[in-house]
């Protein structure tokens, strides 16, 4: 079953053309990597699937549905969930407060004005629960700021899980990562259950080859190729503009 | 020091129902003043410093209120019992009109566009003569009786802002730490991934400014049972500012602080006014020596204090 169907899609500012009508589709349950050098464009189409850019023209579709334009929060409610590039927190809060309301906003009960959120236990534990799953035990009450860079982006992950998405994107996973931190968020997303599928926009080509099952190459907003490691491998084109290239 | 916190809200508490009633009726009268503002300014700080959102038009709704319950009562003789919640209801629809075109912007033009409202409701109170007596006020109006005690003899008054004042801090304080209150505060952090993980930011902005301009409204309708006279002043955009400075003066991000820098902005005001015309001066004074060296104003820094004192933070 395709999950998520890109048609055409184009994005403009003015003159600059981010995305070229580009065609996508993923199926449920595939790992797919996008890849492509610096301002080709990757992190638009994402933005673009999940709300916070609206397309000049084309159509994205999740489960059939239309959801083009449509508002982030209603898209993220209807099962697609996100991380972001650049670490997107809720700096004054603690650790587990940042999860606490990612839950919520997937529990409901937003209208209760009088009775304590503390007293939420079950939130709490599926908060606690989720941190478990991207290997933050320890520290639950710590300030988001007392966390090191590579355990905030786990944290990104453990948010964007609670909404229990159908979908997940993840911008850069392991951008400006240390090599160990690295091979802990590869084994991260290597032990999502197999029923959330995987879009990802990774530069680390060893990330890419671990995890991917497919990849799709954008240079200059245009989609140059979609296929398997091999066929990328392969592939003249994908050679000369970024493998062999500048890289 | 483990009840240190508990200890100063209780000699406060003694102070306000027990001594202060004994001052005598200028004095009284003062702290009542500062009650109502201080519900005002508390009602400011849950949008600045709860949801992150700066207003500059609060005190239309706290105009639109002391207006309603003068109105009722001058021209149609309703109680103020009847008055005090539909001028609340008037002030809640008001803020959630003026809300649905604000909240779709932020800062700012936010900031602006909330300023442009309360003066147009400020130019309403002048131009409606008939209703609102225009630039005359409107005044004559009668305190209504409570348990067949009238509010103009004795303390009675004090007491209901007292009461009034009490329960809006409890009222708050459960707000804050609900879940619809972690919801504003996730909007004051981060606006945008509130949005990414599901919550519509705009609509929970405009129940924010809502219930903050229903708080402001009874804040209002106390200010025309204690007046008993209202005029265009308290809609105009200088009561909006003078909130916003009560309300850093005291700090936003607690529930108390702006309540406390309604008190400080009034007593100066009280104090210095009666020994010199500059009295906007010494508080300017106050204001900058409190934003430059103690950022979360000062009620924020006297609660941190104690907490560190009390050896709580760990």
């Amino acid at each position: 079953m395709t999950l998520l169907q890109i048609e055409h899609v184009s994005k403009a500012f003015g003159e600059l053309v981010v995305t070229k009508d580009a065609c996508l589709s993923v199926p449920a349950g595939e790992r797919h990597v996008i890849i492509g050098p610096n301002g080709a464009g990757k992190s638009s189409l994402v933005h673009q699937i999940t709300g916070q850019l609206r397309p000049t023209s084309g159509a994205i579709k999740f489960k059939g549905r239309d959801i083009t334009g449509a508002r982030p929060d209603k898209i993220c409610q209807w099962g697609i969930g996100r991380t972001f590039q650049k670490n997107n927190l809720f700096r004054s809060l603690s650790v587990r407060e940042n999860v606490r309301l990612a839950v919520q906003a997937k529990c409901g009960g937003w209208y209760q004005p009088l009775r304590s959120a503390a007293s939420r236990h079950e939130q709490h534990r599926r908060a606690d629960e989720l941190l478990e799953q991207v290997h933050l035990t320890e520290g639950h009450k710590r300030s988001v700021s007392a966390l090191s860079y590579g355990e905030q982006r786990q944290l990104e992950i453990a948010i964007a899980l609670a909404a229990e998405p159908e979908l997940l994107l993840l911008d850069e996973p392991t951008s400006g990562m240390s090599p160990a931190e690295t091979e802990r968020m590869i084994e991260l997303i290597e032990e999502l259950p197999g029923s959330i599928t995987l879009l990802m926009i990774e530069h680390d080509m060893k990330v890419v080859f671990s995890l991917a099952q497919r990849i799709t190459v954008l240079y200059y907003g245009a989609i140059l190729l979609t296929g398997t490691k091999q066929e990328v491998q392969q592939s003249e084109r994908v050679r000369e503009v970024y493998l062999g290239g500048k890289h | 020091m483990k009840y240190t916190r508990e200890a100063c809200y209780c000699v406060v508490a003694v102070l306000l129902i027990a001594v202060v009633p004994w001052t005598g009726s200028y004095f009284t009268g003062v702290v009542s003043e500062v009650l109502i503002y201080g519900i005002f300014a508390m009602s400011l700080g849950l949008l600045i410093g709860y949801t992150g959102m700066m207003s500059f038009g609060h005190a239309a709704f706290f105009g639109i209120a002391a207006y309603t319950v003068a109105i009722l009562g001058v021209q149609f003789g309703w109680s103020g019992w009847i008055g005090l919640p539909i001028a609340v209801a008037v002030s809640g629809a008001a803020a959630a009109l003026v809300g649905l075109f604000c909240v779709r912007v932020s800062g700012i033009p936010f900031l602006m566009l909330t300023m442009a409202f309360s003066q147009l409701f400020y130019s309403i109170s002048l131009q409606w003569r008939t209703v609102t007596g225009g630039s005359d006020g409107l005044s004559g109006f009668e305190r209504p009786t409570l348990f067949g005690l009238s509010l103009d003899s004795g303390n009675s008054l004090y007491y209901l802002i007292l009461v009034s004042f009490g329960m809006v801090v409890l009222l708050l304080m459960k707000l804050v730490r609900s879940p619809l209150g972690s919801i504003f505060v996730g909007i004051r952090d981060n606006e945008s991934r509130m949005r990414a993980i599901g919550y519509p930011v705009r609509w929970f902005k405009l129940v924010s400014f809502t219930i903050a301009g229903m708080i402001a409204g009874f804040a209002g309708g106390l200010y025309a049972f204690f007046n008993t006279y209202v005029s265009s002043d308290i809609l105009h955009w200088s009561l909006s500012g003078d909130v916003i400075v009560m309300a850093v003066l005291g700090g936003v991000q607690t529930i108390l602080g702006p309540a406390i820098g309604a008190g400080i902005f009034l007593i100066l005001k009280n104090l210095v006014s009666s020994h010199t015309a500059y009295w906007m001066f010494w508080i300017g004074v106050v204001f900058i020596a409190t934003v430059m060296f103690m950022r979360e104003g000062l009620w924020g820094f006297a609660a941190r204090t104690i907490e560190r004192l009390s050896g709580k933070q760990g």
